[in-house]
């Protein structure tokens, strides 16, 4: 009854069939891959039972109005796997009825009077050939006269002819091409090239808040497709790395366009339309690198570094399809330098000045330990291992992409690791052909057991240690066991056994999140999206600290457990109707509203007092306690729109306008507006070249410009508010009660603003020889004002600084200009010789940065940069010179013989040249300003840490089933600020140092360029910033090399499986530099490359995998 | 659900007390002024530095044990420069007192008295008093260490310090520049006299005796007259505080461990003290009740086996020209330990030992002021590093000796007296009986010269007094010629201006209306 009922009401007919169809579609993809072809055979029938007739043998459905059928003749057809489009069109052909597809969905629909009013035309014969992307004719290819039924395929050859009206347009189509209309305009003889799918350029590319032809975009947008270099466990930043052009990744740091600002200015990374944190490249789709204003205005005040949008993996319809992925490598330190022994350390100790303590026992240096230390700080390879498993499947209505990942890495220090997994959950509902839902769900969490010693973090840097200390003495009792400082003096350091030893230190975190994405066509051209996110993070720490003494240095016994979690909410909601006047003018209009608010809060606190140790429970102690806590809030609220307009997609026009309001501002200037513009002239769309036979070698061509506002808003909140705190403050009046005092904690700056960016840009894209060859060329400008700065305040005021050793306060101010310009290049080429493919695409980019003026009321100048053992500040930052530059006395010489240092005294005006200490195997300071005598005045510009020009190769080359990937990277250009020198070719302090400390200039080593070294270096060698400790930075390296074997199909199917592939991949293998260490330091913008005594080592990897499809 | 409007981002910090808020009640105004005290304790002042990496090793109170800091060398060869880290805290933490003194009066100003007792609002002007005596205090501590010179001396035209009068609220308040020497005499005279109106003459609670009294403020008065060279003024306000203060010297016996942990906390002898405590409440290793002094200085003694050990870190020592410096005076063994003196270490009885890491040349005396002999820092009771023995900032020997100072051009008699009271008090002698044995009788050039001879004994390792007299008598030159011709870690080398320490260049690089020391 009710199958009659639906077979007489077509309206419920569709709407039981989605229904039925949305149940059942999951386990029914299982056997619909046989489904998407029409085999059937059928002898004078009415058009209804044929379509019910494909509606039970595919996965296809039918949706008409019952009257319209019989306008349909009978059909006869036999059919043997057709695809059903050419199914439709031949049983269609005949009748007045078309049909338009909708993915399976089928409307059958009157066809209207085109095909019947035409008048047949006088005819020609044309003839040609098609070639595809290697230039190999093409068989089988469909040619068919646009608006008739007029058609042919190509033969062996690539030939084809047919007749058609001179003035007829041919649709030229074959598999796995993008099918091309020629107008013929006359012709009778055409040569078509089609271009292959896989190098299709008019991709749909991510724009901010929609998308957009990759034809028409007028901005400056990079796209990177992950599943291009597949396999090579790399996280989205070092993927981006030498693969796009203007971006300058070092060591994990990314710049887009220069470093427009002191304050620094990292990338926004959006990840499905809301601001997140880069996440796994293998759940990535897509990354779409927005470099320009006009690309990003549209992200207003956290636009101004750049954007990179995320794009996460969707479902597939069809049958499930499960990847998995395992990986297991190792990590291997590369630069942790070789430390003195005892024979050696007591040698040159000895000739350093020291003086020979007898409790030392240095007289017999065999009878005195000889620790290795670097075995018990450092791992000498770090194990590393991923599993990643990916599904993904579904029917035309539902679809999910489904994901896991477990990884559990070892770091190079001893005793730390950090183990993380993440589940990822996608899928899309269609509950109509208006209505979509898309909700992305993840969980996560990281479990880690942090550095102690050596951290970039701390101050326990492993150059301190000498090889005459034990690392456990059993004799220590009251001290925890842990090796003594060694008698007679000279060390005062801890035991770093010890550090690692007593230190119980694990983190946790853990993530969730929910992005639900509403999207409802309202009417034709008219969208609404609505993003609601929510996502939580939660952490807990728990640290034992057990007591230790040394000798004259201990660790006092302290558990310390922090927990702590944030909330963040957001929505967004955007408007869009896109409409084509005259089938010419093309318009999009987008509305947008976006809210955000983040709450967060913390409590911890500490006990002391433990009877055993370590333990994990606080009510054990009976010592000092702590509590701390702290409540966080933030708030974001934005308005924005944006208009297309393209005529003929020829001539491109886009403007934006964003209004930003932080709650990180003050009142005043709590909200700024972002406008942009740009414009595109696609020249090759223009006939003249379009349609011109002699210029098929150009496919592509386009000019474009842009010019922005964007806005830096990276600085903490209520910079603009005073407040007290009772940091650091404790006293006791009377030796019963503790008080606590309560002091401003800032130097409010009620006028605090936006940093504001503004960019222009010209770029010139090309594409050549069936868009084999493509180019992209950019000019940027930018120029960035009001400029976000911490500005050391004079400690004269007495203000606090959160930093107890702290040498002076600061607070945040609008202060300055910088400009940044630029040249970008970027060449592909892409093609393919029969069985080989190859891809090599190059990358050039130039930056030219130049501050034109910091405040003049506030501070000209900015020093920073420093290492322990400089005794000044290392970088300078001035009007007209580029940000953050070395700036030191430059070392002319060393000098050989007392009589040189005698004759530059004589001349000095108060007898000193440079200190009274002064001797040979010293520097020799350049006297820059001739007045006889190094003062601070004689300091110079002796090194600039920004590259010249960064260059990036990569080579992606196949072979049947093998593949071969490199990535090559090269700075050039730049120094390298090396203050490990204080520290390996000098006594630092109580350190030890290493064998390089040979090298120094002794009255028997005059040939060297390292000076001497002393107890008391009294003329400052390792302590004043010289051109000694400035080295060339510059560098090729080969940053990973990939090598692949997908094992053949035919050995897999009988198994099951679709797919496996087995590889290998290296990273940061091959470095050529004049520099000792690894040269891709980066990091920081006022002190860039600074190589330090407090880095981590840095590694090489090597890591095997497994990619399982099936 | 679908919008919000503009003042959806009005949110203040959830996390911080803002000055809408607070303070409201006269307990809120305790705590800022609690911050005053707060500094003291801290890092840069007596919660650990001022000594042991400022003006101890400046004054060659100290030599060096443990020589590999570049920057603490720079202070013992008296050859400092402007990037010396040691001098720019030392520099920051004199204003920030200033800092949290100023908050006290902004606050002070402002706060609503209307619902205020009568206790509240007299309270309320004693907290003004305390703050007007903490600003002048630090800056007369200021003006002595980085002023070009002393009024005394002819040098008030010279540059001074820049003066904080106010809370840097804004940036615009930032960058102020040096003030005269005389300037900043005038506005600390203006500033005390101000106090010495508002507060009380002596505290009843016990919680209260470390808060500075009207004679805690004339004491200081008098000093900074003496200073300045007005000698009637001097004289005047000295003889005040010790005619009315009801302040006596102690015996020599509780003269002894004054300074030791077994001191009687606010004697009849002090005027203003630091109160400390033992132990570490504050959230880290930085921060506590106590003083981290005697980390830096501790004793050496002999361990359970047998080897030389330090009480702390241990790395300055007695310098050893300060025992022939003292000859045989009594207060040798107060101001320094003899190896050989019985302490007790971990509950056992031992002695003190020769000081490690140095030659076998030196006599390597620990010091003995602010030391506790019964642990080991960081042992039980002075976990944390923290040592609880109060220090002195006035007591009345020293305005006896600074009283003796503004009578010795015209009243030599009076000059000797007072400093022979000291004298006697520390040959164990009563104070105010002659004895002929002890006491002094030159005049002139001689008796100025046992005055100060006096005054570095009196006060050896006690507090700043001793750097700040070699800077105002512009004897340096002579110590270093007399005493101290070497240290561990070189030769000091006298400068004219190392009479005053560098503006630091922290100071400079921030602030581009700041002068350089004359000779940086």
């Amino acid at each position: 009854m009710i199958v009659n009922y639906i077979n007489i009401n077509n309206t419920f007919r569709v709407l039981f069939a989605l229904f039925l169809y949305a149940s059942v579609s999951l386990p029914n993809v299982v056997f619909a891959q046989q489904r998407h072809f029409v085999t059937l055979e059928i002898t004078n029938q009415n058009l209804k039972t044929v379509l019910d007739s494909i509606e039970s043998k595919t996965i296809y459905r039918f949706n008409y109005r019952d009257q319209i059928l019989s306008r349909s003749k009978n059909i006869t057809i036999k059919a043997e796997n057709m695809k059903i489009d050419d199914f439709l069109r031949k049983i269609l052909t005949n009748s007045s009825l078309t049909y338009r597809r909708n993915g399976n969905m089928f409307s059958i629909i009157s066809g209207g009077t085109k095909v019947e009013g035409h008048l047949q035309q006088s005819t020609m014969n044309v003839s040609g050939a098609v070639y595809g992307g290697n230039r190999q004719p093409l068989s089988g290819a469909s040619i068919t006269v646009k608006e008739t039924t007029e058609a042919t395929f190509t033969d062996e050859q690539g030939h084809f002819s047919l007749s058609c009206p001179p003035l007829s347009t041919l649709v030229v189509s074959h598999i796995g091409h993008t099918p091309q209309e020629i107008r013929l305009d006359g012709t009778s003889e055409v040569n078509i090239n089609l271009i292959p799918n896989d190098q299709l350029l008019d991709e749909v590319v991510i724009v901010g808040y929609g998308t957009q032809k990759r034809s028409n975009v007028t901005g400056s947008v990079a796209s990177l497709r992950p599943a291009d270099f597949n396999d090579l466990n790399m996280n989205a930043t070092n993927a981006i790395q030498g693969r796009v052009a203007g971006v300058n990744v070092s060591n994990g740091n990314i710049i887009i366009r220069g470093a427009a600002s002191v304050n620094g200015s990292d990338p926004l990374w959006i990840v499905d339309g809301v601001p997140g944190t880069a996440p796994n490249m293998n759940d990535v789709e897509s990354l779409e690198i927005l470099k320009d204003a006009a690309s990003t205005a549209i992200y207003g005040a956290q636009g101004a570094g750049g954007v990179i949008l995320v794009t996460t993996k969707r479902g597939t319809t069809g049958k499930p399809v499960v990847n998995a992925r395992y990986n297991a490598g190792v990590a291997l330190p590369i630069d942790i330098p070789k430390l003195l022994e005892t024979p050696d350390y007591i040698d040159r100790k000895l000739a350093a000045g020291f003086t020979n303590n007898p409790d030392a026992g240095w007289d017999d240096p065999s009878s005195l330990p000889n620790t290795n230390w670097e075995e018990y700080v450092w791992r000498n390879a770090a194990v590393t291992q991923n599993v990643f498993v990916q599904a993904t499947g579904g029917s035309e209505h539902t679809n999910y992409n489904t994901s896991g990942e477990f990884v559990r890495n070892q770091r190079i220090e001893q005793g730390s690791h950090d183990m993380a997994g993440n589940l990822r959950f996608s899928s899309q509902t269609k509950f109509s052909n208006r209505f979509k839902m898309t909700e992305i769900l993840t969980l996560g969490f990281t479990d880690r057991a942090p550095s102690v010693f050596g951290d970039a973090t701390s101050s326990k840097i492993y150059y301190r240690q000498v090889p005459t200390m034990l690392p456990y003495d059993p004799e220590n009792v009251t001290g925890g066991g842990w090796g003594m400082q060694p008698p007679g003096g000279y060390y005062e350091g801890p035991n770093p056994a010890a550090i690692i030893g007593s230190n119980h230190y694990n983190q946790r975190r853990y993530n969730g999140g929910a992005n639900v994405i509403f999207d409802w066509e309202i009417i034709d051209g008219l969208a609404l999206q609505t993003t609601l996110t929510g996502r939580y993070n939660s952490s807990a720490s728990n640290w034992f600290q057990e007591y230790w003494n040394t000798g004259n240095i201990s660790q006092e016994q302290r558990y310390t457990k922090d927990y702590g979690e944030e909330f963040h909410m957001r929505m967004l909601h955007t408007l869009t109707y896109s409409k084509t006047l005259a089938e010419k003018h093309s318009f999009k209009v987008l509305a947008g509203y976006e809210a955000s608010k983040t709450e967060s809060s913390s409590a911890g606190g500490w006990k002391t007092g433990f009877s055993v140790e370590p333990v994990e429970d606080m009510s054990l102690g009976s010592g000092a306690t702590e509590a701390l806590g702290g409540k966080g809030l933030r708030r974001s609220l934005s308005q924005f729109a944006r208009l297309n307009y393209a005529y003929e997609d020829k001539y491109l026009f886009e403007t934006s306008i964003r209004r930003d309001g932080y709650d990180n501002f003050g009142a005043e200037n709590r909200f700024g507006l972002f406008p942009s513009a740009s414009a595109g002239w696609n020249i090759a769309e223009e006939s003249f070249i379009k349609n011109s036979v002699q210029m098929q070698w150009l496919n592509q061509l386009k000019l474009r410009g842009s010019l922005g506002r964007i806005g830096n808003n990276t600085i903490p909140q209520f910079l603009y508010e005073p407040a007290y705190t009772s940091n650091y403050l404790y006293y006791s009046y009377n030796n019963l009660v503790t008080n606590r005092g309560f002091w401003f904690s800032n130097i409010p700056n009620a006028a605090i603003k936006w940093e504001d960016v503004t960019q222009w840009n010209l770029g010139l894209d090309a594409g050549f020889l069936q868009n084999r060859l493509q180019t992209t060329i950019e000019y940027y400008q930018k120029k960035t004002t009001d400029m976000l700065y911490t500005i050391s305040a004079p400690p004269s005021s007495g203000a606090y600084s959160s930093d107890i050793f702290a040498l002076s306060p600061s607070y945040v101010a609008n202060i300055g200009e910088i400009s940044n310009k630029g040249f970008e290049l970027m060449v592909q080429w892409k093609d393919a010789i029969q069985d080989f493919k190859y891809d090599v695409a190059f990358t050039l980019s130039t930056n030219d940065n130049k501050v034109i003026k910091l405040s003049d009321q506030v501070n000209p100048l900015i020093w920073t940069g420093s290492s322990t053992a400089i005794n000044s500040s290392i970088y300078r930052t001035e009007n007209g010179f580029p940000m953050g530059q070395m700036y030191g006395y430059i070392v002319d010489e060393i000098f050989q013989h007392q009589a040189a240092i005698d004759q530059l005294n004589a001349a000095s005006p108060d007898g000193v040249y440079q200190t009274t200490g002064t001797a040979p195997g010293d520097f020799k300071y350049r006297d820059l300003d001739g007045d006889n005598k190094i003062t601070v005045d004689d300091r110079t510009y002796i090194g600039n840490p920004w590259p010249k020009a960064i260059y990036g190769m990569n080579i992606n080359l196949r072979w049947k089933g093998f593949d071969l990937s490199m990535a090559w990277l090269a700075h050039t250009g730049m120094d390298i600020f090396n203050s490990t020198k204080a520290y390996e070719r000098n006594f630092f302090g109580d350190f030890n140092t290493t064998y390089k400390v040979y090298d120094a200039w002794t009255p028997e080593n005059m040939q060297t360029e390292h000076p001497r070294v002393t107890q008391t270096d009294p003329n400052n060698n390792f302590r004043n910033v010289s051109s000694y400790f400035v080295e060339d930075g510059s560098f090729l390296k080969l940053n990973n090399l990939h090598f692949g074997y997908n094992i053949p199909k035919k050995v897999l199917s009988p198994l099951g499986v679709q797919g496996l592939k087995v590889y290998i991949n290296c990273d940061n293998i091959m470095t050529i530099t004049r520099f000792q260490g690894d040269p891709e330091i980066g990091g920081g913008y006022l002190a860039r490359n600074h190589y330090t005594e407090k880095r981590y080592p840095n590694t090489r990897s090597i890591i095997a995998g497994l990619n399982l499809t099936f | 659900m679908w919008g919000c409007s503009n003042d959806f981002l009005d949110v203040s910090n959830p996390s911080r007390l803002s000055p809408a808020v607070f303070p409201k009640s006269i307990a809120d105004m305790e705590q800022v002024v609690t911050a005053i005290y707060g500094q003291l304790t801290q890092q840069g002042l007596y919660g650990k530095r001022i000594f042991a990496k400022g003006t101890f090793v400046t004054d060659h109170t100290v030599d060096m044990s443990w020589t590999a800091d570049a920057y603490w060398n720079q202070l013992t060869t008296n050859q400092i420069t402007p990037d010396n880290t040691y001098i720019s805290t030392l520099w920051f933490a004199f204003y920030k007192v200033v800092n949290c003194a100023n908050t006290v009066l902004l606050e002070a100003g402002r706060i609503n008295t209307a619902g205020f007792s009568p206790e509240d609002t007299k309270r309320l002007s004693q907290m003004k008093g305390e703050a007007l005596f903490w600003r002048g205090w630090a800056h007369q501590h200021l003006v002595a260490l980085w002023g070009e010179g002393f009024a005394a001396n002819g040098d008030g035209d010279k540059q001074g310090i820049p003066l904080r009068l106010e809370v840097a609220s804004s940036p615009d308040k930032l960058n102020i520049p040096r003030n005269t020497v005389d300037e900043v005499y005038d506005q600390i005279l203006s500033d005390y006299t101000e106090a010495i109106a508002l507060l009380p003459t002596s505290w009843s609670a016990r919680e209260n005796f470390p808060r500075p009294t009207t004679y805690a403020v004339k004491s200081f008065m008098g000093q900074l007259n003496l200073f300045k060279g007005d000698l009637a003024a001097a004289k005047n306000v000295l003889k005040d505080v010790i005619d009315n203060a009801g302040k006596e010297l102690v015996s020599f016996e509780d003269y002894k461990d004054m300074f030791n942990e077994k001191q009687i906390k606010f004697n009849s002898e002090s005027i203003l003290e630091i109160n400390l405590r033992n132990g570490n409440s504050g959230a880290n290793f930085w921060n506590s009740e106590g003083s981290q002094h005697a980390l830096l200085a501790a004793l050496c003694f002999e361990n359970a086996a047998g080897n030389v050990e330090s009480a702390g870190w241990g790395n300055i020592f007695f310098h050893d020209s300060n025992i022939e410096r003292f000859g045989s005076d009594p207060r040798l063994h107060v101001a320094a330990l003899q190896p050989g003196t019985p302490v007790i270490m971990r509950g056992a009885n031992t002695v003190v030992m020769k000081y490690k890491d140095i030659e076998s040349n030196y006599q390597g005396w620990s010091l003995g002021k602010y030391i506790p002999r019964n642990a080991r820092v960081g042992d039980n009771p002075y976990v944390g590093n923290s040592v609880g023995i109060n220090m002195y900032l006035m007591r009345l020997a020293d305005v006896y000796l600074l009283y003796a100072e503004a009578n010795l051009i015209d009243d030599e008699e009076t000059a000797r007296e007072y400093i022979n009271k000291v004298r006697r008090r520390a040959y164990g002698l009563p104070v105010n009986t002659t004895a002929p044995l002890v006491d002094i009788v030159s005049s002139g050039t001689q008796l100025r010269d046992e005055l100060r001879e006096e005054r570095f004994k009196e006060f050896c390792g006690e507090g700043v007094q001793h750097w700040i007299d070699v800077c105002r008598w512009k004897t340096l030159d002579q110590e270093i010629k007399t005493w101290y011709p070497n240290t561990r870690v070189g030769a000091p080398t006298y400068n004219k201006q190392d009479l005053y320490y560098p503006i630091p260049m922290a100071e400079l690089e921030s602030n581009p209306n700041m002068n350089p020391s004359t000779g940086y």
